[in-house]
């Protein structure tokens, strides 16, 4: 302050000059804009900066040189709040212009990179927009120790760093003068609790990389979840955002979280996730990755047997009957149970008659409300005398909904099953086949029975449904394994030229499923192969949307991967190519959120064709297929499909219900049951079948009363109609899946992670529904069972380190969005306690309720194992 | 149990338990006989004895070492190998469990200083008699043979050191332990000699599991093991392990001998027959008579009634209206048993309205709406023309639903001036007034009734009578007074007002002392009956057996057997349950619809609308009481059944 004090007094008359020339201008300024009056204080503070600003301008360099140090400690030292500019900033305005003026006339000393300094500052506030003033002369400025102007300062000089990047990597001129100035930001940001600043200047110049040396034990997770956020938004860069956030997570020596971003990047990466496991070494994490691997399908042999049985999923069956018990629903259910038609007044004329569509509709009811249950009141207790209340081919899906009651326990299982593999009807014995497989979902075995039983059947010349059920069996089997035996053993069927379509298309679906998301040559050139040489007459045949979705599975969510596929596509005639290409699109971007992709998909759908135009339904599941990653994406197709109903062909609207159906699997937000709620009493049968069906989809697995309600209604309103009668009571059955326990929700690790898996069974399922008639209506409603590998409990059980479950409390509530936010803010809103196991809903999370234990998961979802805490603290005794 | 008789003819003779190995002469029963195992076949006695009681042993010895397998058949084979070979020293005794049947115990005497080992002994023990084998056997120093069985439980078979084979070593030295799984059991250290067929390792997993060797599905790579594989190629290595997939039941799953047949496979016509197959025929509604098709098919509720009317003779056509009414009825309720189809019943009703030209009232050209009581009536006094039961003074219908009241007639203004009389009854009413919700407030207030008439002294006086039961009938008519005439309106006027009826009715309450004295034991004893049942149940389900209320629910209801016998027809509990009832709805007599609702003798309940018959839960019936208001269903008339125990 002395510094200050001798510098006014030594310049005090020049001083009153300036401050009559300025009281004149004052004046007027007074007259014209009657300016707020300025406190004394102020006004003094202001007298001081205007001095200040004309010694600046002074011909002496000390003079300079004092000036320019005072103007820099008044600036650094104002403070300021976060609406109002700072005052010396605002005292100084009037002086920029000038200021810049007598910089552009000096030449380079000390004193002008000092200037250069200020100057920056200033025009952060009085610079023009646009003009990247701030970043030009803090380029010429001192360029050290850029954090004491503060944060607003850096904020802004990070916005000019990034356009200014553009426009210079555009000229391919040098930006290393950028990179040293981002070199000094990025530190400062990440020593100021503003990491996602750093995260955000990074992106922008795209050099991610770089945050990777700023990465410590506590900001990690900050950053981690950050950057995986960000990665849903950069379009082509994400598979790049989410390397550089696994490498980050690596570093900081949090393998699961690795794990899991690794399931993110590639959700069939088998390669790299066995890399990350073996690169562990604690037991317990070992443990807590080898469940994740289980649930994202990555089985791999660890050479550790009781890690391979938690890689394998092969204790998902037991702990799913403790599951049962704990929440007491091991009682089985009967369809009468969930169809309740005691409530709705259609008793009387015909009901106590065997309908083979109704009792068809109860195999599928009973299949999935007592999936995974391993009891039942139709199949394992007297099976054969239900098998025998079916019709055909109804036979066939009630011997193979036999696997789905004993789902998951492959052991005690298959030899329930198995004896009807010795029934002498062909549609049980089919029925058979396919129950291997389906019990085979989501669990792996090392002695491969599903190859064992199924494989004798895949060429057998003698029934079609035999050779059918094993095919497809296997593909339930074996989704997202990707196992090679099984490439060699389809393969034959899918280049027998004798061979019928539909066995063909069965091949290739299945082939489609166990390869889903590998992309795999062989494969794709024996599918292009079918759709290039089979003749026209088969290709007419609505099975042959199977072989353009098995395109599309081998390239689930690995876009630009699918490219060269795509162009050969194009050569196919028929109009089955047109479908193939656009699934095939679709597929590869799933969960992408990729708006381009969705716009030139409306575009599709706008079109008012007139020739066969099935691939138009296809591009609206894929609207809803793309957008289905993101919240917002998701309310914006959402509005677009209102627009499709409106003004689209009849193609398009019948697909709208199922698409609306896929971005909201398993969770049933009223806007979507309002939509198909309205849409299931349509004029035109196709959409109100989709609706109905949709519905199913929507309040799958969730006992939601509404949906419920609203489908009992609806048995009501379509009861002498069997074929609506059935969907609503498939429908019925899907929403009390597994009594309420099992979902099919794409996403999982607090929906951050597409499984591939269970997108390949939900994306067969839509394609089957676009042709209800011909489909589901007919010969292949089995094809309803490929859902099964999108089941999985959506429980949380706790287990100790030895695998043994272990009841914590823990809070449940809904998910809130606290990404980026500052602090350590509540997760999740308007939680209850329960005691482990518990169920969660789509939205829901959970976390601990006890400092005594330390999740090893990063995720409270699924299986989980606790840790004692070594800084619990000691139990409070209660003294009574 | 037995042993295989093959065993115990062995054991017998003694040729048979010694064997000579080196007996390579082809006119031997052992030319079998051969390297790397010594194989005899089944002796000629055993196979006789049983061609499924054949008997096969394998025999091998080496060194001191003792290999052996042993493969019976007994209703089917059953194999082991021992599972350690080598620790079989001298004197050692090994045990496997090879089957539920049998266990065997090998017992090796060798003399370790011999060179090489004479003799193995092996016997089978019935486990059943639980004998272990105490056997010594004897090595003879030439090495020929030997070997004594000591009971006749026991076999023992002896090879010579001669028939070792060179290369036997090494194959035993090659035998692999595996593992199998089988559900969810699993089996370990289970040896296979690579050597042997795949078909021996099924064998011996076929004493473990029970599971038929062809009925075994064992994992292998790219398939099932088959039982000519080469153990070689599939890559089995020591520890491998297996899953083995099959059940021990035998049974094929087999078509069901009656197919089912489905709604799609039938024309509307024949659905909706099948579908009315199931419940009795209902009545072809001719013109406002559900009054009428609801009444009968109440009176049919009472299957004593229907079997009574057969015997009523007089043919249906001739004779006069009335009788021609009666046997009306019998005909029409006879077809209504034998056939499925709804029944228009026109000859029926023509007769009825000839008789009772009320019932052919018309209004704007159609026949009018009747009030189903008053059909009733007509028809109880129709059928006072059937012939009387033997053994009974009463008519058909008093038998049935008749019984004796007790009246005490009491003037208001003179206490004293009582008369007591008693007079039969065939239905209790039940009145309605404002205050009434319940059936038996209704009864009570049906039985005091007051009313004015000239006593003694020939003055107008105001009496009240009140009647206690005093004989019960079989089956209780209650029937809620729920029309009034209104003369202003000239209409009758329904009252809706809601009254609880039980499913179940007791009216002990009014009955009169000397009846509830009579029948106090009996009800004591039921109660009595009743509570240990309860108690019973609340023991069950303390002690956590839940599957109490199951077999409540499998009790077999009790059918009732149809019978005449008037001495059968008696109720003397005072206990009734509901069987029938028709209701009505509507706002008026005149208008509305009347259905019918009866509990079969199985217990379940059918709803009789005109035409269609459904059935009906429970809870429906208990919905009848006018809860509902005049636009549901409300009872009207009912009928209660004795109830048996």
């Amino acid at each position: 302050m002395s510094q200050k004090d001798e510098v006014k007094a030594t310049n005090n008359e020049e001083n009153k000059k300036v401050e009559e020339k300025k009281t004149d201008t004052k004046k007027k300024n007074d007259k014209k804009k009657k300016e707020e009056e300025l406190s004394e204080e102020d006004k003094r503070k202001k007298e001081e900066l205007d001095l200040l600003a004309e010694r600046v301008q002074d011909a002496d360099v000390g003079v300079q040189k004092l000036a320019l140090d005072t103007l820099i400690t008044e600036i650094k030292t104002a403070t300021s709040s976060m609406t109002s500019v700072p005052k010396p900033l605002k005292f100084l305005g009037p002086h920029y212009e000038k200021l810049k003026a007598f910089f552009d006339s000096q030449s380079s000393s000390e004193n002008k990179t000092l200037l250069s300094d200020i100057l920056a500052v200033l025009s952060m506030t009085f610079g023009k927009e646009g003009e990247g003033e701030t970043l030009k002369y803090k380029l010429q400025g001192s360029m050290k120790d850029i954090g004491s102007w503060g944060h607003e300062f850096i904020r802004h000089l990070s916005g000019e760093i990034s356009t200014e990047w553009d426009k210079r990597t555009e000229n391919k001129t040098s930006v290393e003068e950028l990179q040293n100035l981002v070199n000094q930001i990025v530190p400062f940001n990440m020593q100021h609790n503003a990491e996602h600043e750093a995260c955000d200047l990074l992106l922008e110049i795209e050099k991610i990389d770089q945050i990777m040396d700023f990465v410590d034990d506590v900001n990690y997770s900050k950053i981690g979840r950050y950057l995986t956020q960000c990665a849903s938004f950069a379009p082509g860069e994400d598979e790049h955002i989410l390397k550089v956030v696994q490498d980050i997570y690596k570093k900081a020596n949090q393998p699961c979280e690795a794990l899991r971003v690794c399931s993110m990047i590639n959700n069939s990466d088998v390669k790299g996730a066995q890399d990350l496991f073996t690169s562990v070494q604690d037991e317990v994490t070992r443990k807590q990755m080898a469940l994740q691997l289980g649930r994202q399908h990555l089985y791999f042999d660890s050479s550790d047997e009781n890690l391979n049985s938690l890689i394998y999923n092969s204790k998902l069956s037991e702990n799913f009957q403790v599951l049962a018990q704990d929440l007491e629903i091991t009682e089985a259910k009967t369809p009468e149970d969930i169809y309740k038609s005691n409530l709705s007044d259609t008793r009387g004329f015909g009901t106590n008659l065997d309908s083979a569509r109704q009792n068809l509709a109860s195999t599928f009811v009973n299949a999935f409300v007592n999936a995974g249950f391993l009891k039942d009141k139709l199949m394992t207790e007297d099976g054969n005398k239900w098998l025998y209340k079916n019709k055909e081919h109804g036979m066939m899906t009630a011997a193979a909904s036999l696997g789905m009651v004993l789902l998951w326990d492959v052991d005690g299982g298959l030899t329930q099953i198995d004896k009807y593999l010795y029934a002498n009807e062909p549609y049980i014995k089919a029925g058979t086949l396919l129950a291997v497989g389906i019990v085979n979902s989501g669990v792996y075995n090392e002695c491969d029975p599903a190859i064992a039983l199924l494989s004798e059947y895949v060429a057998d010349q003698t029934n079609n449904n035999i050779r059918i059920g094993a095919i497809l069996g296997l593909g339930i089997a074996y989704t997202g394994t990707a196992k090679a035996d099984l490439s060699a053993l389809l393969l034959p069927t899918v280049d027998d030229s004798k061979a019928s379509m539909e066995v063909v298309a069965m091949a290739c679906l299945s082939l489609g499923m166990i390869f889903v998301g590998t992309g795999d040559p062989e494969i794709t050139n024996s599918l292009l192969a079918v759709l290039m040489e089979r003749d026209e007459a088969s290709l007419n045949q609505t099975h042959s949307r199977f072989v353009a979705l098995a395109l599309g599975l081998l390239y689930l969510g690995r876009q630009q991967l699918s490219e060269v596929t795509l162009e050969t596509l194009k050569t196919v005639t028929h109009p089955i190519g047109r479908y193939a290409s656009v699934t095939l699109d679709t597929c590869a971007y799933v969960g992408t959120g990729n708006v381009l992709k969705i716009q030139s998909l409306l575009d599709m759908c706008g079109d008012h064709l007139t020739e066969k135009d099935s691939h138009q339904a296809v591009a609206t599941l894929g609207i809803a297929l793309i957008a289905m990653g993101e919240d917002i994406g998701v309310e914006m197709a959402l509005r677009s499909f209102d627009h499709l109903l409106q003004y689209c062909e009849p193609v398009v609207r019948r697909a709208v219900p199922l698409a609306l159906g896929l971005m909201s699997v398993s969770n049933p937000r009223i806007p979507v049951m309002d939509t198909l709620s309205k849409l299931s009493h349509d004029s035109d049968e196709e959409v109100a079948m989709g609706a109905i069906f949709a519905l199913g989809l929507i309040g799958a697995g969730t006992n939601n009363s509404r949906v419920a309600n609203l489908l009992r209604s609806l048995s009501a309103y379509w009861y002498k109609e069997p074929n609506y009668l059935f969907l609503v009571r498939v429908a019925q059955g899907m929403v009390f899946m597994g009594k309420g326990t099992i979902s099919i929700a794409p996403y999982d690790s607090d929906r951050s992670i597409l499984s591939r898996t269970a997108m390949a069974g939900l994306l067969t399922v839509a394609h089957a529904c676009l042709d209800f008639k011909n489909i589901i209506l007919s010969k292949n409603h089995y094809l309803l069972f490929t859902l099964v590998s999108a089941m999985y409990p959506r429980m949380l059980m706790t287990f100790d380190e030895n695998m043994k479950p272990l009841p914590v409390p823990v809070r449940v509530g809904q998910a809130v969005d606290t990404i980026g936010q500052a602090g350590k803010p509540k997760t999740i809103t308007g939680f209850q306690t329960h005691t482990t196991p518990v169920l969660l809903g789509y939205n829901d999370r959970a976390e601990l309720a006890t400092d005594d234990y330390l999740s090893a998961a990063p995720i409270m979802e699924g299986f989980v194992i606790l840790k004692p805490n070594p800084n619990a603290p000691p139990p409070t005794v209660v003294k009574q | 149990m037995q042993l295989p008789r093959g065993v115990l003819e062995m054991a017998r003779r003694d040729e048979v338990t010694t064997l000579n190995s080196s007996t390579s002469d082809s006119s031997a029963p052992y030319q079998n006989f051969s390297s790397p195992h010594l194989t005899l076949r089944p002796h000629a006695t055993a196979a006789t004895c049983n061609t499924r009681e054949g008997l096969l042993w394998n025999a091998c010895m080496w060194n001191q070492n003792i290999r052996v397998l042993a493969s019976f058949t007994q209703h089917n084979f059953f194999h082991s190998v021992f599972p350690d070979h080598t620790s079989i020293g001298p004197s050692a005794m090994f045990t496997g469990s090879l089957s539920n049947h049998f266990q065997f115990r090998g017992l090796s005497d060798l003399s370790a200083t011999t060179e090489p080992p004479l003799c193995c002994l092996l016997v089978a023990v019935c486990r059943g008699r639980q004998r272990l084998l105490q056997e010594s056997s004897e090595s003879d120093s030439d090495g020929e043979h030997v070997i004594a069985s000591t009971n006749s439980r026991s076999v023992v078979i002896v090879t010579s050191h001669t028939a070792v084979p060179t290369n036997f070593h090494h194959s035993i030295t090659k035998t692999m332990k595996v593992s199998v799984k089988w559900g969810k059991q699993n089996y370990e250290d289970i040896e296979i000699n690579p050597d042997e067929p795949p078909s021996v390792f099924k064998m011996q997993l076929y004493t473990l599991t029970n599971v038929l060797p062809d009925r075994q599905k064992i994992m292998v790579k790219g398939g099932t093991l088959k039982d000519d594989a080469d153990w070689k190629s599939l890559g089995i290595k020591d520890g491998h392990k297996f899953m083995m997939i099959g059940s021990a039941e035998s049974e094929i799953p087999k078509e069901p001998e009656q197919k089912t047949v489905f709604v799609e496979d039938m024309t509307a016509d024949q659905a909706q027959a099948l579908a009315q197959s199931q419940y009795p025929a209902g009545l072809v509604n001719l013109g406002n008579t559900c009054y009428m098709n609801s009444t009968i098919q109440f009176m049919k509720a009472a299957p004593e009634l229907q079997a009574a009317l057969k015997r009523y003779t007089e043919p249906s056509i001739g004779g006069t209206p009335e009788k021609q009414l009666t046997a009306q009825f019998r005909d029409l309720l006879n077809l209504l048993s034998n056939t499925n189809e709804p029944i228009p019943p026109v000859a029926f009703l023509t007769i009825l309205r000839t008789i009772n030209p009320q019932f052919a009232e018309k209004s704007n050209g159609h026949f009018m709406q009747q009030d189903a009581e008053e059909f009733h009536s007509t028809m109880v006094q129709s059928l006072k023309n059937v012939p009387k039961l033997e053994n009974s003074d009463k008519d058909i219908y008093s038998q049935l639903f008749g019984g004796q009241l007790k009246s005490e007639l009491t003037s208001a203004d003179d206490p004293m001036d009582t008369t007591t009389s008693t007079s039969p009854f065939s239905k209790l009413t039940c009145h309605i007034t404002n205050t009434t919700s319940f059936l038996m407030e209704g009864l009570k207030a049906g039985l005091n009734e007051s009313l004015s008439k000239k006593n003694a002294a020939g003055v107008e006086t105001q009496y009240n009578k009140k009647s206690v039961i005093e004989e019960l009938p079989y089956y209780l008519n209650v029937q809620f007074v729920r029309f009034l005439w209104k003369p202003k309106e000239s209409v009758k006027a329904k009252i809706a007002r809601p009254v609880d009826f039980p499913l179940s009715l007791d009216v002990f309450e009014l009955c009169s002392q000397e009846l509830k004295d009579k029948i106090a034991p009996k009800r004591k004893r039921i109660q009595q009956i009743e509570d240990d049942i309860t108690a019973e149940e609340v023991k069950k389900r303390r002690e956590g057996q839940h599957g109490s209320k199951k077999e409540e629910e499998k009790k077999p209801q009790v059918t009732r057997e149809v019978t005449l016998d008037p001495k059968e027809m008696h109720n003397d509990t005072g206990m009734y349950e509901l069987c029938a009832l028709v209701t009505h709805k509507g706002r008026t007599a005149d208008s509305g619809h009347y259905v019918g609702w009866i509990k079969t003798l199985e217990g379940e309940w059918l709803k009789y609308d005109d035409d269609v018959v459904s059935p009906v839960p429970e809870e429906e019936i208990k919905k009848l009481t006018g809860k509902g208001g005049s636009d549901w269903h409300i009872a009207y008339l009912t009928l209660y059944r004795t109830k048996h125990r």
